[in-house]
């Protein structure tokens, strides 16, 4: 599989000054490692001004990756990975509600498994040694070519590959998001009990089906998107409401450029009212902007900058076929 | 009526007539209790089930909250489309109420990431943001497994 | 149309996004698969909720379904799994042990352990549904009797049990009906009163 990836690599990336094929090689290690090396650890995530400590076991056993968090500060919650369904457990509604929240990113996961697209919109930058939790490490930059969109560093472990610390940039150098291992070992736990959820509540996340829906799709929906910025290629697309009761049907399409997962939802809105577009900052590295076109609110939510994002969401046309 | 549930379920009614007998089916709430029950019976003369099951509200409640499958090639036009106004707001929990906590558990120790307050939003938002986020999250969140193809028709 | 052009009926308006389509699917097969999964399960409620769970699963992943093989299949398939993930990450061990069980206990090979057991009833209630049918069925009156034996049992089509019983189709459609009928009148008593009972 990895000499298979390296050949379409060759084949697809023309010649980088900057990043040699081992680079990319190493990337790939690193977000192979990211998701499926055994451990047993802490981690702290940093966002919002506010520190969290979370403790994590992880089982990998061809393919099936078994893994549970649990946070050790603030509400209590615990997120658990049993192949391909991610599920949320709390005791209470609001607990269970920070859990999701949690589970947006899920460190050491950096990135998707595919990664050949990732070098259409990034350049990566293999950079200086370091010591994260009593390990060394090597940093890595990916550096967007737009820079309307964050840039990511990571500092993989040298043995494992495994990351050890990342960092969400703005274009300006600050930090909006942060993980650290402040001790890990690599090696699931013995006790199997420790894979075993505690809280009752739970809500498990939707596992996105095997084939995602592709352009067919696309090509027959009556909605047309122009002006997402380039590097942006549509990953799915679907009909449905948004939770709450009595929501009317949204179209929600999901983008990706390979590391920024953006989705842009449609909805009818005949009020003239939101014609200009204005952005928040929902969660950490996420954020959202709105704004009326015609008879479409259209609403963008994903990790990029917040200015970004209105500056994205001006530059969008959406039509819809009769 | 009630026949044609039994004439649908053996297969002997033509493509046409088949249709209608669905859409009644999935219209009268009767008709629908006799598909399962006579199914039921099938089962139970056939032995080869467990009959002591119901799932239907539950499986039907979920369904409820799932987004709306669409496979390519048959896609037609959007179904049940609601007129109604403005979103409902969202979940019982706000973000609000969750970040007031993020807020109030910071640590001692100096965090590098730079402050960034959630602004009061100036203008009203047509829908409660923790929908779209729940709703992105719901697909994008654990990317590492979504495995992506992507085709040369897609316009961006 | 067989039973397979129903189900790709039925899976077709769902993949349109007719929801309760689907529904029409879950009340047909979800006492099969529940018979399935109860040989990897043991406990009641967790055959109900690895049932459901395979529906909704199933449902997801209706864009992916193309009617290589028949709805059924894929949908076991998909229970099977559902079942398996259950198992991992739940203490509870399957109902069937293997002879040699490795150190982890997680890798166990699902196609083999599918012997055709005579799981024990347990279930009164289980047991008190199928008494019911078999008893309604047998104070049918003859030609009734016949007529829904040869379609569930042996699976005629109504044009075979026609020429079996020597009839016009019209009568074999009648009969059919009317013998449902009859048993759903005797069993939805039971099926009532047990809604408010947990199983």
């Amino acid at each position: 599989m990895r000499t298979f990836l390296l050949g379409v690599m060759l084949a697809v990336l023309p010649l980088l000054a900057l990043a040699s094929e081992e680079d990319w090689q190493w990337l790939q290690r690193v977000t192979d490692a990211g998701r499926q090396q055994p451990l047993s650890g802490t981690y702290l995530h940093q966002m919002n001004g506010v520190l969290e400590t979370f403790h994590i076991v992880r089982s990998g056993g061809a393919g099936m990756v078994i893994e549970r968090r649990v946070a050790l500060d603030g509400l209590p919650r615990e997120i658990i990975r049993n192949g391909d369904a991610l599920t949320c457990y709390a005791p209470n509604q609001k607990s269970l509600m920070a859990a999701k929240i949690s589970s947006m990113r899920l460190f050491p996961v950096v990135m998707s498994d595919d990664i050949s697209d990732v070098s259409r919109s990034y350049t990566l930058l293999r950079q200086e040694r370091d010591r994260v939790a009593q390990r060394d490490c090597n940093w890595l930059e990916l550096k967007p070519r737009d820079p309307q969109r964050y840039i990511e560093r990571i500092c993989a472990d040298l043995g494992t590959a495994l990351p050890l610390k990342m960092m969400t940039l703005t274009p300006r150098g600050d930090v909006v998001e942060q993980y650290t291992f402040t001790e890990v070992e690599f090696s699931p736990p013995r006790d199997k009990n420790q894979f075993k959820p505690q809280f009752k509540l739970s809500s498990q996340l939707r596992n996105v089906a095997q084939e995602t829906v592709l352009a067919a799709e696309a090509a027959e929906s009556r909605i047309e998107v122009s002006g997402m910025p380039v590097g942006f290629r549509l990953i799915r697309s679907v009909q449905r409401s948004l939770s709450g009761a009595g929501g009317k049907p949204v179209h929600h399409m999901v983008y990706s450029d390979g590391l920024v997962m953006l989705s842009l939802f449609v909805e009818p809105e005949a009020s003239s009212d939101a014609q200009e577009a204005h952005g928040m900052n929902l969660h950490g590295a996420i954020n959202m902007a709105t704004m009326g076109q015609g008879e479409h609110l259209l609403t963008v939510v994903g990790d990029m900058p917040e200015s970004s994002l209105v500056l994205l969401i001006r530059s969008l046309r959406v039509t819809s076929r009769p | 009526m009630k026949q044609t549930v039994s004439e649908l379920m053996d297969g002997e009614l033509e493509q046409s007539a088949a249709a209608r007998v669905i859409s009644a089916i999935e219209t009268d709430p009767s008709l629908m209790r006799d598909w399962n029950d006579y199914h039921l019976i099938g089962d139970a003369m056939r032995a080869g089930a467990k009959m002591n099951i119901d799932v239907r509200a539950g499986v039907h409640a979920r369904l409820d909250i799932e987004p709306t499958v669409l496979a390519p090639l048959r896609w037609h036009q959007r179904v049940g489309l609601c007129k109604a106004g403005a979103m409902a707001v969202a979940a019982s929990v706000s973000f609000a109420a969750v970040l007031a906590w993020h807020q109030a558990s910071v640590g001692s120790r100096t965090v590098m990431v730079a402050a960034h307050p959630v602004r009061p939003v100036s203008r009203p938002v047509q829908s409660d943001p923790d929908a779209y986020f729940l709703a992105h999250q719901e697909l994008t969140a654990d990317q590492g497994l979504v495995k992506v193809t992507y085709s040369q028709g897609v316009r961006h | 149309m067989s039973d397979r052009d129903i189900d790709q009926q039925l899976v077709a308006r769902a993949q349109r996004g007719e929801k309760r389509a689907f529904d029409l699917l879950v009340a047909k097969y979800q006492r099969r698969l529940a018979r399935l999964l109860s040989r990897f399960l043991r406990d009641n409620a967790d055959i109900e909720d690895v049932t459901q769970e395979a529906f909704v699963k199933a449902y997801r992943s209706l864009p992916a379904f193309r009617g290589e093989s028949a709805f059924y299949t894929w949908l076991y398939r998909i229970g099977i799994n559902t079942a398996k993930n259950f198992l991992s990450a739940s203490s509870r061990k399957p109902v069937i042990y293997s002879e040699v069980e490795d150190e982890d206990g997680e890798s166990f090979d699902m196609a083999s352990q599918v012997p055709d057991l005579n799981t024990p009833e347990t279930d009164l209630m289980n047991k008190q549904i199928l008494a019911t049918v078999n008893a309604a069925v047998d104070r049918l009156p003859e030609e009734l009797r016949t007529a829904i034996s040869l379609r569930e049992m042996d699976g005629l089509s109504y044009e075979e049990i026609a020429k079996v019983m020597d009839c016009p189709i019209g009568t074999v459609r009648s009969r059919i009906f009317r013998a449902r009928e009859a048993i759903a009148l005797e069993l939805r008593p039971l099926l009532d009163t047990a809604k408010n009972k947990r199983w």
